[in-house]
């Protein structure tokens, strides 16, 4: 009936299911069958018990999805397979990308769960997860087509026929790259720009406007503006100039924060990985939204602040906020910290610092045109003026030491 | 185990053919599952959560273009994994060095061990031991072995391995199994019985 186990080795044990199953989900008969087989000295005792604890240590602990749980998850499928069925957004595109196949579902699913008022330019800009590892400035364009931007600054210029030129160059047709799509429908078409570490852009968009982009930075933007409203989602920070247009107000939506604008000047500073967003105004007016609470009006040379559910107002002086756009970087108090983090966006490289002189409060102009040495030179010069105001530290600042390395 | 087939094929290509409730018991089946498994790959359940619920939109998504399976199980725990392993390789942010990879993370019954005596301290730092020297892809081949019971052809196929590796991986585990206990007096049998009787209590909470 049962094998003869005579001369079985551990691992030979362990190979064979009847001998898994027995000890796994034991039963009178073959508890007994294994007794007799080791009584009868044809299988060595010290192999079996060897075998039997290997089974038992390597049982693992089952970890269970409570009942409520199951059904709360198979609500939330339910509900994004109904959006996904309803919702104007083809299903090609989703599946196009094949790259980000997964992070769209997650990019969807979210928001959906948070607020029905989610537009959709929210859900299209989570679910483009941008690649900001690659050197080159990427605008992706609705069909999928990707135009790479090596140079450090470029500008991008929609006309309004639809023509998109690159540093003056003509790149591409919008009216004949949509042909080829199926959806006409260009309001809901998206263009992406994504600029990685070290880059800056400039993009001026169809109805005028003018965008800077600084580095880490990207925006989603439809190719045609609705007739209500112009409407763009910014990930990172952009200085924005916006054409005046009564009939349809300017509306930038980030992570966490929508802007509202007629036409005016102002910056936004709204990456994604930091828990600080701001907005400082330049000249006119703009309205803020926080997580579809509470609407704030800024009013020019002031800095709206938001970070970890609190918000604050200050009056700035602007060209500190805005600068970066030339290529100069000004600074009024600020954290070493601070200053280091940004000059780490801006030219793409790594600083290593001991932590100690993060909070080295400086204040100056680094004109970031220059190679990162010659600006860290800079910096070396302000924080040791700094030091004949600070007592505390003169002694010890000299064993303070930047240096960097080449990514 | 021809039936269990037969009902996977049914099951299944009811789901493809569009036939919802078919869907929902699939969920029903499986969920639990596909949840004690994905959960062997992260200590975060909210994203195994996440993944077995962008699975399974995909698969209604997608189920005009899916293949027909006779092995429901298997199907959907090779998707889990892959899945998993893009969120995780999508999560990577841009600055940091080193690439992040689900690794087998497994809890072991012994962990909630109540220590008696000396003897069983013993026991359970070798035991320990012998765990911790496993490495991922061999706890990862147990895992499928003995505690999901999967056939060899089935491991293959999920961990992408062919046989032969597959049984390396395997004696490489044994090998360690008698390396750590190899000057160890293992108990007698009866003793045995009792420690892990505490086992199964641990296992029924």
């Amino acid at each position: 009936m049962y094998k003869d186990y005579a001369g079985y080795t551990t691992e030979k044990l362990l190979e064979d299911d009847f001998f898994i199953e027995s000890i796994q989900h034991p039963i009178p008969e073959t508890e007994l069958y294994w007794k007799k087989q080791i009584e009868s000295g044809s299988l060595d005792s010290k192999e079996y018990r060897l075998a039997v604890h290997f089974l038992h240590i390597v049982k693992v602990k089952v970890k269970v999805l409570p009942e409520d749980s199951q059904s709360r998850l198979w609500e939330e499928i339910n509900n994004t397979n109904n959006k996904l069925k309803h919702s104007k957004i083809r299903k090609f595109r989703i599946w196009g990308i094949s790259a980000a196949c997964i992070t769209i579902l997650i990019g969807l699913s979210i928001p959906f769960f948070l607020s029905d008022q989610t537009t959709d330019i929210s859900i299209i800009a989570s679910a483009l997860k941008p690649d900001y590892s690659g050197n080159t400035v990427q605008l992706v364009l609705p069909n999928n087509r990707q135009i790479l931007i090596n140079e450090e600054n470029s500008v991008i210029q929609h006309s309004s026929e639809g023509i998109i030129t690159v540093n003056s160059k003509k790149i591409a047709n919008e009216k004949v790259e949509v042909s080829k799509l199926v959806e006409t429908d260009l309001e809901k078409e998206f263009n992406q720009l994504i600029v990685p570490y070290g880059k800056r852009s400039t993009l001026n968009l169809s109805d005028g406007s003018k965008l800077w982009l600084n580095a880490g930075s990207r925006i989603v933007y439809p190719i045609k503006f609705a007739s209500d409203k112009r409407e763009i989602f910014v990930d990172g920070e952009a200085y924005l100039e916006v054409f005046h247009d009564a009939n349809r107000p300017f509306i930038v939506k980030t992570n966490q924060m929508d802007i509202k604008v007629l036409g005016t000047s102002f910056n936004v500073t709204a990456y994604k990985n930091d828990k600080l967003s701001s907005v400082v105004l330049v000249s006119g007016s703009v309205q803020i939204k926080v997580n579809d609470k509470q609407n704030t009006r800024l009013e020019p040379n002031k800095m709206f602040l938001f970070s970890e559910g609190v918000v604050q107002i200050k009056e700035v002086n602007v060209s500190d906020y805005t600068l970066w756009k030339e290529g100069l970087y000004s600074f009024d108090n600020e954290s070493l910290t601070t200053i280091l983090e940004r000059l780490v966006r801006y030219y793409g490289k790594k600083i290593h610092y001991t932590p100690d002189i993060g909070t080295l409060k400086c204040s100056g102009k680094l004109d970031m045109q220059d190679n990162l040495e010659v600006v860290l030179d800079g910096l070396n010069i302000s924080k040791q003026s700094l030091t004949l105001y600070n007592r505390i530290i003169t002694e010890i600042y000299s064993f303070y030491k930047i240096y960097f390395h080449y990514r | 185990m021809l039936e269990t087939e037969c009902q996977d094929q049914v099951l299944w290509d009811l789901f493809l053919s569009g036939d919802d409730t078919a869907y929902s018991s699939i969920y029903k089946l499986y969920v639990q599952p596909l949840y004690s498994y994905g959960v062997q790959f992260t200590f975060d359940s909210g994203l195994v959560e996440d993944s077995i619920h962008d699975l399974f939109v995909k698969l209604y998504q997608n189920r005009k273009n899916l293949h027909t399976t006779d092995n429901i199980k298997l199907y959907l725990f090779a998707a889990l994994k892959n899945q998993l392993f893009d969120i995780f390789k999508k999560n990577v942010s841009f600055s940091q060095i080193d690439t992040i990879e689900p690794v087998f993370v497994v809890d072991y019954t012994i962990e909630d061990e109540i220590i008696k005596d000396e003897q069983e301290r013993l026991l359970i730092d070798k035991v320990i031991y012998m765990l911790e020297v496993l490495t991922p892809r061999q706890k990862e081949v147990i895992y499928y072995r003995y505690q999901e019971r999967l056939s060899y052809d089935e491991i293959c196929k999920i961990m992408g391995m062919n046989y032969q590796s597959i049984q390396n991986l395997l004696q490489r585990s044994f090998k360690k199994l008698r390396t750590t206990f190899s000057h160890l007096q293992l108990l007698s049998v009866s003793a045995l019985g009792l420690i892990y009787y505490l086992h199964f209590l641990f296992l029924c909470e």
